[in-house]
């Protein structure tokens, strides 16, 4: 009976973290002054939720790298957990780079920042934009690589030292590059927001 | 009457994953090289932009980032489909792979650095 509970995902983690999240959103939703919040801008809705999930992508994918930590020690004991947070990463990646699109198309409206870093600081787009959307690409192909290699692997992952190690330093490379460019967006946002 | 011991089982193939991590660096290769290569020739921009427009909805919003997101995914499934099919029921060494791996995303972090002023000789305009 374990054995085959453990070939699945084990989703309760997962499904906590959202209930969590989603009680904290609506109680925001319910008590704040939303459109302040947000601003006018028609790009605001999903300049908001390119920011959100990416916040929550680097919340799931840290306790994921805490996990790979153990893992690629060979002292990982909740696989489940690991195997479920790896996939809801690289599920929070996508979400997180198809909003960012969505933002990417007014970033080059000609009345966006990327003519007004053009025009007073060009290397603000050509070394901090250019790299945040490769690193952003970047940590979502290593999300979804290293949830296949935890899930390919199967719990008896742990058994095996190079593939757990490799499965590990990918999803520490996938969360290095996330961190980067949820650091390099936050500092643009705030040079020139949408 | 004695039972003969169960057959071990046999290792797990390595393949898949090998396939997975190589096939995630060549994409990031192409991703990196395409826009080294726009940045440098209006005709390759210009062609990464059709790519894009003709297969992105409201591509002309985002320029030639779309075409060079469609490169990226179409190499990554293209390279994940071929690697998987040729590795699947091999057991390379895993190690050995993901040097070359992380040598492939060095390569492809050092064709995005190419554009910085100052970074490996580049001069900003």
């Amino acid at each position: 009976m374990r054995a085959a509970s453990a070939a699945h995902a084990d989703w309760r983690l997962a499904y906590g973290l959202a209930a969590g999240v989603g009680v904290v959103a609506l109680a925001a939703l319910v008590t704040a002054p939303v459109a302040a919040l947000l601003g006018d801008s028609r790009f605001a809705v999903p300049s908001a939720l390119h920011g959100l999930s990416g916040f929550l992508l680097l919340i799931v994918s840290t306790v994921a790298a805490y996990l790979a930590l153990r893992l690629y020690a060979g002292r990982l004991r909740a696989y489940e957990d690991l195997q479920a947070l790896s996939l809801l990463a690289a599920f929070l990646a996508l979400v997180t780079v198809l909003f960012g699109n969505l933002v990417y198309i007014y970033y080059r409206a000609p009345e966006g920042p990327r003519a007004y870093f053009l025009e007073t600081e060009p290397d603000l787009h050509r070394v901090f934009f250019v790299f945040k959307q490769f690193a952003g690409l970047c940590g979502f192909t290593l999300a979804v690589v290293g949830a296949y290699g935890v899930r390919q692997g199967g719990p008896r992952i742990v058994e095996r030292p190079a593939e757990r190690q490799v499965a590990a330093a990918l999803l520490w490379l996938s969360w290095g590059f996330l961190v980067i460019a949820f650091g390099l967006g936050a500092a643009i946002t705030r040079i020139r927001g949408v | 009457m004695t039972v003969p011991d169960p057959p071990a089982p046999r290792a797990a193939s390595t393949g898949p994953l090998v396939a997975a991590f190589l096939a995630a660096a060549i994409a990031l290769l192409v991703l990196a090289g395409t826009h080294v290569a726009a940045r440098m020739s209006p005709a390759v921009n210009r062609w990464v932009y059709e790519v894009g427009d003709a297969t992105v909805p409201y591509a002309e919003h985002l320029g030639p980032f779309a075409g060079k997101e469609v490169l990226w995914l179409a190499t990554w499934a293209a390279s994940w489909a071929f690697l998987h099919a040729a590795f699947r029921r091999r057991r390379p060494r895993v190690r050995r792979w993901f040097l070359v791996f992380l040598v492939l995303l060095a390569s492809s972090l050092a064709l995005v650095g190419s554009g910085f002023p100052g970074f490996m000789g580049a001069q900003g305009p």
